[in-house]
């Protein structure tokens, strides 16, 4: 039996990048994936790979920072699949700026993704959670919670779910829920991609450099990072929680 | 989940019994050779024996030695290099150093046992299984600590000192061996049920008057899952950071605490 027969998740911004990647291995596993995103048509690729593979999978178009949008959308995942194990909060944009140019909108709109998104998706889906007494959440973080410029939003954002991961495995421990972190370094996504872009740099010609400063020598892949998720929602992992793991090939040095 | 173990050779220190044990169990469930290394020759010879009634197919290497020795840790690798081309697994973990505080430990001799026995078993076995895993481009090392790396446990002073430098060390030599495929992690453990942490509660419940139940119970209760964990759910995480399945994450030191500790 693969480790999540029987298991539903439900995939933030699982259209493109990590939460794609995600979402296909946990359905390889055997999960029911709910593979949510803004736009419902662009999780079409994803849903049609895992269905192709002979998983199973569905698309909800979600706004995650629309706090009617999410309980309806999670309302219709739990019809759909008759509950949610595993919630992984993955969404997030990126508004990059110095501080002195950044605007109020950039940090607002990279505030409310990220932290307001998660907020919203893990209360909607605590309810199905504690009522089961099993649940799995992973938050995605980023090695940018340890500083990076341009980023004062989206690195604040970032730490700030460290503080929000270890504070519901406090409040939902007792409730058989694990809540985890994976914080990512550099991996080759569309939104590194918009990175260089921003930055001027050839996205390979980026890549190579970054590279070089890493310890294993080489940027992340989308399964790199979707490998250490699966194990945290996986019960492999069932007394770790309030952990935070960097995903980044040794870090920067 | 295949963690893509068959083929390796996994070394495993302090592999009797508690958490050595049930990651040595682990790993060889997923396909790997074990080499299980404890001082005692009969207790080392037991656990083999025990290991192999939980998996029939394991090939188990039972070797006697003080991991605290660096002449015992030689002869190890001397003897696996011996019967293959070194270790591709390294799981460094050793009893705990002795309690007490800062106060009561006036004595240099008792800090020198714990560096041996803590921070030096790590240092030197990785040196000895490090050119092997460079000559082929792989490796996974993973050294087991305690929570004491992350925030200080009260009347522990010396675990404090060397788990936090065992720490500091998997990160250092993370960035050196990182370009030979060599990925080097901490796993510390809460509390997990073993003799060990029966032993400490035993020690609490005497001077606390308290039954050893009440004192288990009290503990739990300050753990966000609210119950100890078990030497095989502290296993499948080292297992997960010393298999192919982690591609990525190297330096890290994680801990396997049911939520119990909240640093950073």
């Amino acid at each position: 039996m693969a480790r999540f027969t029987g298991k539903v998740a439900v995939v933030t911004g699982a259209a493109r990048g990590i939460g794609a990647a995600t979402a296909k291995l946990l359905a390889r596993d055997g999960a029911a994936v709910a593979v949510l995103d803004m736009d419902e048509s662009s999780c079409h690729d994803v849903v049609s790979a895992i269905r192709e593979s002979g998983g199973t999978a569905e698309a909800f178009s979600c706004n995650v920072t629309d706090s009617a949008d999410v309980s309806k959308v999670f309302e219709q995942v739990a019809n759909r699949f008759s509950a949610v194990h595993i919630l992984v909060n993955n969404a997030g944009i990126i508004r990059d700026n110095l501080l002195f140019k950044m605007t109020e909108d950039d940090w607002d709109s990279v505030m409310n993704v990220h932290l307001r998104g998660a907020f919203l998706c893990s209360r909607a889906a605590q309810q199905y959670m504690v009522a089961q007494k099993y649940g799995k959440i992973v938050n995605t973080s980023s090695t940018s919670a340890l500083g990076n410029r341009g980023q004062a939003n989206y690195s604040t954002a970032k730490a700030g779910l460290q503080g929000f991961t270890k504070t519901l495995a406090i409040e939902l421990g007792p409730f058989g829920i694990c809540v985890n972190a994976v914080a990512p370094g550099f991996i080759v996504t569309d939104m590194t991609k918009e990175t260089s872009r921003r930055i001027g740099v050839d996205f390979d010609e980026n890549q190579r450099r970054a590279a070089e400063r890493i310890p294993l020598r080489r940027v992340g892949r989308p399964e790199d990072v979707a490998n250490v998720s699966a194990f945290l929602a996986s019960d492999d992992a069932s007394y770790v929680s309030g952990q935070v793991i960097y995903v980044h090939g040794g870090g920067f040095y | 989940m295949d963690l893509m173990m068959n083929g390796k050779t996994a070394l495993v220190l302090a592999g009797s019994r508690g958490l050595g044990f049930a990651t040595a169990t682990e790993l060889a469930l997923h396909g790997a050779r074990v080499v299980i290394v404890s001082r005692s020759e009969e207790a080392i010879q037991r656990a083999a024996k025990e290991l192999i009634l939980q998996v029939p197919q394991a090939q188990v290497v039972p070797l006697a030695g003080d991991v605290s020795s660096a002449e015992d840790l030689a002869r190890v690798y001397r003897c696996i290099q011996s019967e293959c081309e070194g270790v591709d697994i390294l799981v460094n973990n050793c009893g705990g150093p002795s309690p007490g505080t800062f106060l009561e430990l006036t004595d240099d001799e008792v800090w020198e046992q714990a560096y041996d026995l803590t921070l030096m078993s790590a240092v030197r076995s990785i040196r000895h299984a490090l050119p092997a895993m460079q000559k082929k481009g792989w490796g996974r090392i993973v050294n087991i600590t305690s929570s004491s790396m992350k925030q200080p446990i009260p009347n522990l002073v010396l675990s404090n000192v060397f788990r936090a430098a065992v720490a500091s060390l998997t990160k250092s030599i993370a960035l050196e061996v990182g370009a030979s495929g060599i990925l080097v992690n901490a796993v510390g453990p809460g509390r997990i049920a073993t003799e060990r942490v029966a032993s400490l509660d035993l020690v609490t419940a005497n001077e606390t008057g308290l039954s050893l139940e009440e004192v288990s119970a009290q503990s739990a209760s300050r753990i966000p899952v609210g119950r100890y964990g078990t030497p095989q759910e502290f296993a499948k995480v080292v297992a997960f950071l010393a298999s192919g399945a982690n591609g990525y994450v190297t330096g890290q030191s994680l801990l396997v605490d049911g939520g119990l500790v909240s640093s950073m």
